[in-house]
């Protein structure tokens, strides 16, 4: 990691919904400041309604964004306009959660490998085969296959094809939207584990969006929690699990079941109550009070600001400096 | 092709629709070939005979042996038959093109609608809605009145009574196949919205128009047959089955198969369409799994 | 305990596909104690659900199912009436399926469908059926019992929407609660409340629990025995601790090191081959 940002985010706002007069928009994010360093694997966890989602695609600027810039490598996307921002789409690319409908079934899977090589120019006749050959190759599949049909492919090896595709242009940085999720636990390993070969190779920048706690232990260098569209707690890997600070962090860190059934058995109750209130319904004041188990005066009043609680570990709470919140150390 | 006939032959209908089709196809291009006689050979000596009457050729005609006229001959005594085989290849041309521009037309204008929505989709609507409060015969008989004769008057006029029910079924595709997460995949690699839609969105929808080409030539054939009976279709010297059968209008009674024998043909012709067009549908229901 | 509440053995299910009969279960056997719970873990394709489906005989018609031996408290499980069948269902086993929304019923409201369960089985009036759906509500905990009662399922959260058909489950008084990836669809806090609520309703009404799932890690958190099940044969099974703690099949504990923890960074995957995807 070079230390170096590649993605700025100020102000960082979407929301979508009803126009004029009448019904509130939903925002789905609801102001982030965030930095991604060149090299890194920033994860994003969440639950529903968090809008980890949004966020990814706010930062390629897929949605519009509704305030807020996005800076890539100084260049601020917003000042991009048509076929400007669809050149420069060239360095970032995306990988998604569902590898059977990521991929069109009438296009040969070279076809689909192709597509950011051809749309940007950056190859064609035997030296764009070559470069999908290679790509075929680096994600553990076979080049032969590259005229087949997605149908003949498994679901793990979908995923693959679709990582192939994100990488065929190197891009700088790949947002990988729940691409796991939807695999079997045993290939959900060997997919992490080409997420990692492939960064080492080739030099890549991960944002990493996914709900699962264990997923994201394996591959983050950083965490950032998300709730109701702000980011709550930002760490580096060990720092977030082993002394979460913020309590939604510590809840779902609680609620996440590990394979240890003695561990299990010594849980206390979960501490949270009732679901996340819609997007639309934000609470006022920290969002999070309504379910927080410390939740102050002051919490229900104001948001609380993003502090610096230890070395590069940041919270937004106004209670993160308080003893009752510090949670026993865990294992790491 | 081989594996188009492979597929063909798992529906009945589109199996006896596509040989039907093919028959008359090839019997109208073939004509010169197959025809017994020069559809346009007046022969005022051989008028109003019924079918499997023989007569001597006409006065102004090359001599030669009696020609039979399987199926008989109509009021200026030009052999049924061979109009009916010549007659083939206007209506056969005016159903295809019909179908052809109803398609094309119906297919840009659902494309476009779906997938840009927005004021488009809904000016697309409304013009869609306003053509279909008005009953087709009455605007095609004002437009053609309007726009005068001529084939392609009318061609243009059957693909308008047609191009709705391709622009519908295209923009209800188009806003499925937009959600599909491999349009996402696409706008995310960077391509724009036209190439989306040419390269990913187009070509998945091209199975509903097809079907719907094979029932818009039906029914253009059929539209076209109706309006030349009453007149407003093609002019009546040209000789389709639409406008034979204007001409058997007054002889219903007394040499019904002057009016019949045409009718007939566009019945066949239209069911073999329809055949095809339906074993299409059902061959190309996606929950048989294709 | 004088035996198994539910015993199954040598359970094998064909069903009939394009490319002819295949066995997607084979020689199974499982069985449940009264109070006990029971998971079974396995990855897609591994017939897990197929297996709980067959016990209550929900699999389509065309599936042929066979077993040298299943009853339900001593009492044949295949093989009986419809009549038979309707009680068995709901009154002594009650099944709780991952889709909520596919298990209640859009245009009845939710004190309806409970109360048509009581109805059914216990033959009660309107005004008692209604009042013990106004006590179960409160069991499961959804606040504001008669609120809830008129409302309909769209106008609940997907964790509510999932205690509903808890409640619905338990209106009959079952001894069996199949629970089939119940939780799988749910965010990770409401997950851990909707187990929390299971494993109490367990304990308080010494009702067992046969709860199928894929995440093994959640297991630890709720069996008490597991069994492991993949592409349709049983691999193993044995109580938790000894499974988590010393797994004897190799299956197993690829299955338990392959598991994303997030108490550690596991070591790099072994060069595995693809799982059987299915499909």
């Amino acid at each position: 990691m070079s230390g170096e940002i590649l993605i700025s985010a100020r102000g960082l706002e979407v929301a979508f919904g009803v126009r004029g007069g009448g019904g509130r928009a939903v925002q789905a994010v609801a102001g982030i400041d965030l930095d991604i360093l060149r090299g890194e694997t920033l994860a994003v966890v969440g639950e529903s309604g968090s809008g980890k989602s949004t966020l990814g695609r706010a930062l390629l600027h897929t949605v519009p964004v509704t305030a807020g810039t996005v800076r890539f490598d100084g260049v601020d996307l917003a000042r991009l306009k048509g076929p400007a921002l669809r050149r420069f789409r060239r360095r970032f690319q995306m990988v998604f959660q569902d590898p059977y409908g990521s991929l069109n079934p009438r296009l040969s899977i070279g076809a689909a490998i192709a597509e950011p090589l051809v749309v940007h120019r950056l190859a064609s006749g035997a030296a764009l085969k070559a470069r999908i050959a290679e790509c075929l190759k680096m994600v553990g599949l076979d080049p032969a296959v590259a005229s087949r049909k997605p149908h003949a492919f498994s679901g793990g090896q979908r995923q693959r094809i679709c990582i192939a595709r994100a990488v065929a242009a190197r891009p700088d940085f790949i947002v990988a939207d729940e691409a796991v999720s939807a695999l079997d636990v045993s290939l959900q390993g060997q997919i992490l584990d080409l997420f990692q070969d492939l960064k080492d190779q080739v030099g890549l920048t991960y944002l990493f969006i996914s709900h699962d706690l264990g997923v994201v232990r394996q591959i983050a260098d950083r965490v950032a929690v998300m709730y109701l569209g702000k980011v709550v707690e930002l760490a580096p890997t060990a720092a977030l699990y082993g002394r979460p600070r913020h309590p939604y962090t510590q809840a779902l860190l609680a609620a996440a079941p590990t394979p240890d059934p003695a561990l299990e058995r010594q849980r206390p109750e979960p501490p949270l109550r009732g679901a996340p209130p819609s997007p639309a319904d934000a609470p006022i004041g920290c969002r999070f009070h309504t379910r927080c188990p410390h939740a102050a005066e002051v919490c229900r009043t104001t948001p609380p600001p993003m502090t610096q609680a230890a070395p590069n570990h940041f919270v937004a709470c106004h209670l993160a400096g308080a003893p009752e919140l510090a949670p026993s150390p865990r294992t790491t | 092709m081989i594996r188009a006939f492979g597929l063909l032959r798992r529906s009945p209908p589109a199996m006896v629709g596509t040989i039907i089709l093919a028959v008359v196809l090839f019997v109208t291009l073939a004509a010169p070939l197959v025809s017994p006689a020069d559809p346009r050979q007046v022969n005022p000596e051989a008028r109003l005979l019924p079918p499997m009457s023989s007569a001597l050729p006409a006065a102004s005609a090359p001599a030669g042996r009696p020609t039979l006229h399987i199926l008989g001959t109509d009021a200026i005594g030009r052999d049924v038959l061979s109009r009916v085989i010549y007659g083939g290849r206007i209506s056969l041309a005016v159903g295809v093109l019909a179908a052809l521009l109803s398609g094309a037309f119906g297919m840009l204008v659902g494309c476009i609608s779906g997938y840009w929505g927005g004021w488009i989709d809904a000016a697309a609507s409304w013009l869609v809605d306003v053509q279909l409060s008005f009953p087709f015969l009455l605007l095609a008989i004002f437009l053609l009145g309007a726009l005068g004769g001529g084939v392609a008057a009318v061609i243009v006029i059957l693909a308008l009574g047609t191009w709705v029910n391709t622009a519908r079924i295209v923009r209800g595709q188009v806003l499925s196949i937009k959600s599909q997460g491999y349009v996402e995949a696409a706008l995310t690699t960077g391509a724009s919205p036209g190439r989306v839609l040419l390269r990913h969105i187009l070509p998945n929808t091209l199975s509903p128009v097809v079907v719907l080409a094979s029932f818009a030539m039906a029914q253009a054939i059929l539209t076209e047959a109706g309006l030349s009976f009453l007149g407003v279709g093609l002019d009546p010297s040209t000789p389709s089955w639409g406008t034979m059968m204007n001409d058997g209008r007054d002889y219903l009674v007394t040499a019904w198969w002057i009016g019949a024998v045409p009718g007939l043909a566009i019945a066949v012709t239209v069911l073999g369409a329809t055949l095809l067009g339906e074993g299409l549908r059902d061959l190309l229901d996606p929950r048989r799994g294709r | 305990m004088s035996g198994p509440l539910l015993n199954v053995e040598g359970l094998s299910i064909s069903l009939p596909t394009p490319a002819g009969r295949i066995t997607a279960v084979s020689d199974v056997s499982f069985h449940v104690h009264a109070g006990e719970a029971v998971g079974v873990v396995g990855e897609s394709g591994s017939g897990k659900s197929l297996s709980m489906l067959s016990l209550l005989n929900l699999l389509p018609p065309e599936a042929e199912v066979r077993a040298a031996h299943a009853t339900f408290d001593g009492e044949n499980l295949f093989g009986r009436s419809p009549m038979e069948l309707m009680h068995l269902r709901g009154r002594q086993i009650a099944i709780v399926f991952q889709d909520p929304l596919a298990a209640l019923n859009p245009v009845l409201t939710i004190g309806r469908q409970i109360t048509e369960v009581l109805r059914r089985h216990f033959g009660m009036g309107k005004a008692q059926a209604t009042s013990r759906a106004l006590e179960l509500l409160a069991e499961v905990g959804v606040p504001d019992p008669p609120l809830r009662l008129r409302q309909f399922p769209h106008e609940f959260s997907g964790g509510m929407r999932q205690r509903v058909t808890i409640a619905m489950a338990l209106a009959g008084e079952p001894r069996l609660l199949v629970a089939d990836e119940p939780t799988t669809a749910l965010d990770v806090t409401v997950q851990a409340e909707i187990v929390s609520l299971i494993k109490r309703l367990q304990r308080r009404r010494g009702m067992a629990v046969l709860w199928v799932t894929h995440d093994l890690a959640l297991l630890a958190r709720i069996a008490d025995r597991v069994v492991v099940m993949h592409a349709g044969k049983l691999i193993e099974t044995a109580p938790v601790d000894q499974l988590f703690s010393a797994p004897a099949h190799t299956y197993t504990k690829q299955l338990l090191a392959s598991i994303p923890r997030i108490d550690r960074v596991r070591a790099r995957a072994p060069a595995a081959q693809e799982g059987s995807d299915v499909g």
